[in-house]
């Protein structure tokens, strides 16, 4: 359950929300995704109402990363990023083959399209999910307006992974493309994010730039423990236990 | 399993060819075996297409002690009355019935995301069970209040009606938030199935000895002496579900994904699920009522195609559908030469089979722990 939340995210911004375990980091993103209706209260996404969209206009213009996923029958890895371009399809579309050898390629894939989904490691499912997501929202033009909510993308993957994923959601924003994370880890939100929403039991304690957020009072008091925030010469800014 | 085009096209022209071949031995082979120029004299027969019954050398009148006109005419009738009104009947219904179990097999494989599941599973056999004993013992009952025309499809329609009941209960018990949680839908089959099976037992204990012989054969599947009005309204029923399952194998793909991830490309997951219970219980349904229970076809039919050509259902479904129609005619030609009923054979062979299959694909397999 959600409390009393009222935010606004501005089009082209990378938002991160961040908080303890349990503070509702994933119902927030089921209720932004339309996955679950709000019992009480609204939420807009390109100035339309939630309910008023239509699900297969909804999903051309937004796609979303569950935390896991489960398949219990053997589908290629090129099956799973091609039914990303369902909703694509339905309005005619063919499936783009450049496109699928470019995030086979960027999420470090290649070699992999005919390997079966489930005997791959939690990792590596993890950037195939990816790859679909991509896939259902990509436009090689022009992002603008376009959605796309990740819950823990960085589940399972390794550092270099990390890397690569976070290089690429930089670009896809440079093209425009608004993003909406949860992450765990406080250095990839303060590394990647335009502004960071910090949950603490329901209830949003603050949302605002990097700089207004990232300091040891508030994070003390969103996370119950001491944390020293330090600023490198570069006037980085890191997160580390005291 | 990497599915290629020209591999599962090559695997469902097989299957077609296969499927052909067995209805045509069908034809041929029964309790009673026909040569080809037999067949052919007893359809020129049918269609009046001769001048004088001394023409039809092949037939052996004298066997069947028909040696003056009317006896020879007697038996020609006979033949193509075994030909044309029971032989070829069944075989449609083999072929409609294995139709209807391996594509739903498939659909509710797909539905559960899970390889084991039978559609016995959402309660559909075990209220039809129910139906068919409630038919076979209050049998006398329902003729005094129904037309006598309705009798000889008494048992099938209760069956259905049966199956019906319990699927739709089974469905409602599974709705949680108003969304069909398929995990509740697993264990309300299990516990509707139980309770069918205890009415079943119950009834059983309270039938009389030919009541009860009744059932069991009932209970073991037949597919013989089927009638062409049977045959009409199981190919009205199985083929236009047959192809309302056609029409969903995309989104069933998609489905695969889980249900919140399936939503999120825009497809309406509780529709999907709503069509692949009702496309799926019409077609057991009619299978079960008119042919009683034939097992394990369901369950091995998809298991087999996706160790052949993979997951995707554009394949699956009509690969399954072949297969299930190819097993059974497989299973009907053997239990008519051997005079055991179908369903027997079908788990004889059926059970050994996929014991076989689930030890010996284990890693190839790949599912999911």
């Amino acid at each position: 359950m959600i409390d009393n939340l009222s935010v606004k995210i501005e089009v082209g911004n990378i938002v991160s929300i961040v908080g303890p375990n349990g503070s509702g980091k994933s119902t927030l993103v089921k209720l932004i995704s339309k996955e679950i209706s709000p019992s009480t209260g609204e939420i807009f996404f390109q100035g339309k109402n939630n309910n008023e969209w239509d699900a297969i206009d909804l999903a051309l213009n937004r796609s979303v990363l569950a935390q896991s996923s489960h398949l219990s029958f053997s589908f290629s890895v090129i099956d799973i990023i091609r039914m990303g371009f369902y909703p694509n399809e339905l309005l005619g579309a063919t499936q783009n083959t450049h496109l699928i050898n470019k995030l086979l390629k960027v999420f470090d894939l290649d070699g992999y399209s005919e390997r079966i989904y489930t005997t791959l490691s939690g990792g590596e499912k993890q950037r195939v999910q990816l790859a679909r997501v991509i896939a259902q929202i990509w436009s090689e033009e022009n992002l603008e307006g376009k959605l796309l909510i990740l819950d823990e993308p960085t589940s399972y993957l390794d550092i270099k992974h990390q890397l690569l994923l976070f290089e690429f959601l930089k670009k896809m924003n440079e093209k425009g493309l608004t993003i909406i994370t949860v992450l765990h880890d406080l250095n990839h939100a303060i590394m990647i994010s335009d502004k960071i929403m910090l949950l603490k039991a329901s209830k949003l304690i603050n949302y605002g730039t990097v700089s207004d957020i990232v300091n040891s009072e508030v994070l003390k008091n969103v996370f119950g423990v001491e944390l020293a925030v330090i600023n490198d010469k570069d006037n980085r800014l890191f997160i580390t236990f005291h | 399993m990497v599915q290629s085009k020209s591999k599962s096209g090559l695997v469902l022209t097989i299957l077609v060819a296969t499927l052909i071949f067995m209805a045509v031995a069908n034809l041929f082979f029964s309790y009673q075996d026909f040569s080809l120029p037999q067949m052919i004299e007893i359809l020129r027969y049918k269609i009046g297409a001769y001048e004088n019954l001394n023409n039809f050398s092949s037939i052996d009148f004298e066997a069947a002690n028909a040696f003056d006109a009317e006896d020879k005419l007697y038996h020609l009738d006979s033949l193509s009355h075994i030909l044309f009104n029971l032989r070829v009947p069944s075989i449609i219904m083999c072929i409609l019935v294995g139709l209807g179990l391996g594509s739903s097999g498939a659909i509710l494989q797909g539905l559960f995301r899970n390889p084991l599941v039978d559609p016995g599973f959402i309660g559909i056999s075990s209220g039809a069970g129910v139906g068919a004993i409630i038919g076979i013992m209050f049998g006398h009952f329902f003729d005094l209040y129904f037309p006598e025309y309705f009798g000889p499809f008494l048992i099938s329609l209760l069956a259905v009606t049966g199956g019906f009941i319990t699927t739709i209960i089974v469905y409602k018990m599974s709705k949680v938030y108003n969304k069909t949680n398929i995990m509740v839908m697993l264990l309300s089959g299990i516990a509707i199935n139980a309770l069918a099976g205890s009415v079943i037992g119950f009834l059983i204990s309270v039938s009389s000895d030919e009541q009860m012989r009744m059932f069991t054969f009932w209970g073991m599947g037949n597919l013989e002496s089927k009638n062409w009005i049977q045959v009409f309204i199981s190919c009205v029923l199985i083929l236009c579900s047959f192809f309302m399952v056609l029409k969903i194998k995309k989104q069933l793909d998609i489905f695969m994904l889980g249900d919140a991830e399936a939503y999120q490309l825009g497809l309406n997951v509780e529709s999907l699920k709503k069509k692949i219970i009702v496309v799926a219980s019409v077609m057991v349904g009619t299978s079960v009522a008119f042919c009683g229970m034939i097992g394990f076809i369901g369950l091995v039919t998809p298991h087999l195609i996706r160790l052949l050509i993979g997951p995707k259902h554009n394949y699956l479904i009509p690969c399954s559908a072949l297969l299930g129609a190819i097993l059974i005619l497989i299973s009907e030609l053997i239990a008519k030469k051997i005079n055991i009923p179908i369903g027997v054979i079908t788990s004889a062979i059926g059970a050994p089979f996929f014991i076989w299959l689930i030890f010996s694909q284990k890693g190839r397999i790949g599912y999911s722990e």
